[in-house]
């Protein structure tokens, strides 16, 4: 490959791989916070047969 | 709150299915033309540009959306826009969230099915020996349903659909992501290893793989100033990213109301564009260039496009690589088209089911029964007039146009009707991630602009559409047979048939969504919280 090419395809693929692995790894590793329920109430809803 | 039991069962089940969403056949077969048609290596550069801009924008749009108007027991679109403006239109601007996924599913859905049956043909060897033009021959005759097999297929695609819909989210979709996303990466590393290592002079290869890498990579600076390569570009991230469907904000409707939006979408996207970037770019063209040379890979995209060359080409040029690793190759190549087409179909179910679900009380099995039957009647048109440019004009009105004008309408409800100040407090609810914001400036000015650009340079070509001009044209030419006359005049006629289709089912759902508001009114369920 030409050094432009190169520099090119492996400047796209390091940055794209590595902000995949990053989020991804967030993704895995952060640990469930305890999120309340929002206070905001739920409008009336009729309930139907929800099976 | 959600009128039913559905919920996500883990938060990486979510991010792959949304990852699931977004990556589709055109992640391997359209970004890697794209890129050679619009300058190389250079186009990375707008490309990268538009998906800061637009796609992470956007994302953040609709998965917020998503989740404000799942707290409030919104699972589509037309009440979820409702919930976000007092103005009753809104609800009718939600109608593309439903129409477009129907539309699109009812073409994507026939598409997907080959990559099943080529799945099937690779295991049973049906290209062994065959030359280059038997095996683009055997395509046509599949498209042009020579034998009963395609629709066999297709049936199989729907009801596996359907099944896996009927099983719910966490029970099916997500298991779909699950198993299908890490094969789909897994075949895809595979397969652009065996073709970037390809050597002149082995398996009958003439170039080396990085001869493919070579031309998609060097970059041609002068078109960075060329105003079609930056909207091919957006195009490119737009449709990459399934954004402006409806089905984004359908799954994060599912969410916890405080659970976190800009991490997992960020995930999500950027695992998108991983297997467009890295993937896609890294099997089609490389594998060709090694057989036929810049040359003959130009031709073939020129006279096939993205899908010539994955359904007509390559099948033939895996039987170079020996009977045994052929098979492998085809069962990869096509098993992974296949994952990344089914987690986009599976996708586009669920706004539909939303809707039933939630207006009308529909239970779970009868709304994943009414998509695949939709989808039958909706899709049986491209199938049987395949030839005549049904299937082009559904994604050309359902796929292109329809997400184009709904992502501009919700960006502007979003950014201005319901506020970028509420918008960016959606936003960043439950964050995982700080982000930064900037974000909040580009989410009100600059991803409106470039939509509107998008959709003003679009205009000629919607026209021409509309006209059917290049139809005409070709009718002008007075060298032409009665016989070609007769079928381009047929062209013309189904085509037009297939646009009143689309505006009788956007029509037919807007009347549902009328009616589902009326029944609102009558049991005093409020749908505006703005």
């Amino acid at each position: 490959m030409n050094t432009t090419a190169l520099i090119m395809f492996l400047g796209s693929v390091i940055t794209v791989t590595a902000f995949t692995v990053y989020f991804f790894y967030k993704v895995l590793t952060t640990p469930p916070s305890a999120k309340e329920e929002d206070d905001q109430p739920i409008p009336p809803v009729k309930s139907f047969d929800v099976s | 709150m959600s009128s039913h039991n559905e919920s996500w069962g883990s938060r990486v089940g979510l991010v792959l299915a949304m990852a699931g969403n977004a990556v589709g056949l055109g992640n391997f077969l359209r970004f890697p033309v794209q890129a050679i048609q619009n300058g190389g290596g250079s186009f990375i550069i707008p490309y990268l540009v538009c998906f800061f801009l637009m796609g992470i924008p956007l994302l953040f749009i609709e998965w917020s959306m998503g989740r404000f108007g799942g707290r409030h027991g919104h699972h589509s679109t037309p009440f979820i826009l409702d919930s976000m403006s007092k103005f009753a239109f809104w609800k009718y601007i939600g109608v593309f969230g439903i129409f477009t996924n129907l539309a699109v599913a009812a073409y994507y859905c026939y598409l997907e099915s080959w990559a099943l049956g080529y799945v099937w043909h690779s295991l049973t060897g049906v290209f062994g020996g065959q030359t280059s033009d038997q095996v683009s021959q055997f395509f046509g005759d599949y498209t042009s349903l020579s034998s009963v097999q395609p629709i066999i297929f297709w049936a199989i695609c729907l009801i596996l659909n359907t099944w896996i819909l009927s099983r719910g989210l966490s029970g099916g979709v997500e298991k779909v992501a699950k198993v299908g996303m890490p094969l789909l990466i897994l075949f895809g590393i595979i397969l652009a290893i065996r073709g970037i290592s390809l050597k002149a002079g082995n398996d009958g290869a003439i170039f080396d793989g990085t001869e493919g890498l070579n031309f998609l990579w060097t970059p041609n600076f002068d078109t960075i100033w060329s105003g079609k390569v930056w909207l091919a570009a957006a195009g490119q991230i737009f449709f990459t990213l399934s954004v402006g469907m409806g089905s984004i904000q359908c799954y994060a409707s599912y969410m916890r109301s405080r659970d976190d939006i800009a991490l997992n979408a960020m995930s999500a996207g950027w695992m998108n564009e991983f297997v467009e970037v890295v993937l896609g770019g890294a099997i089609v063209i490389p594998i060709t260039v090694g057989y036929f040379g810049i040359d003959g890979m130009t031709e073939l995209v020129n006279k096939a496009g993205g899908l010539g060359l994955g359904f007509r080409t390559l099948p033939y040029l895996f039987q170079q690589w020996g009977p045994i690793i052929a098979v492998f190759a085809g069962v990869m190549w096509f098993g992974l088209l296949f994952f990344a087409g089914i987690t986009s179909s599976l996708a586009m179910g669920t706004p539909i089911m939303g809707f039933m679900r939630d207006e009308f009380g529909w239970r779970r099995e009868q709304a994943a029964w009414l998509f695949g039957a939709l989808v039958f009647l909706l899709g049986l048109p491209t199938v049987v007039f395949f030839n005549y440019g049904v299937f082009d004009e559904y994604d050309y009105w359902a796929g292109t146009v329809s997400l184009v004008v709904f992502a501009l309408f919700e960006t502007i409800l979003f950014a201005w009707v319901f506020g970028v100040n509420r918008g960016w407090k959606e936003i960043t609810l439950g964050a995982d991630i700080k982000v930064p914001i900037a974000f909040k400036f580009i989410i009100k000015f600059i991803t409106p602009l470039i939509l509107i650009a998008i959709f003003v340079f679009s205009l000629p070509s919607i026209i021409d559409t509309i006209n059917n001009t290049a139809i005409h044209k070709q009718l002008m030419d007075s060298t032409i047979s009665e016989a070609t006359i007769a079928e381009l005049n047929k062209t013309i006629l189904l085509r037009n048939i297939a646009r009143f289709a689309l505006l009788g089912m956007w029509i037919g759902i807007a009347v549902l969504v009328a009616v589902a508001y009326r029944k609102r009114q009558r049991e005093g369920r409020f749908t505006t919280t703005a």
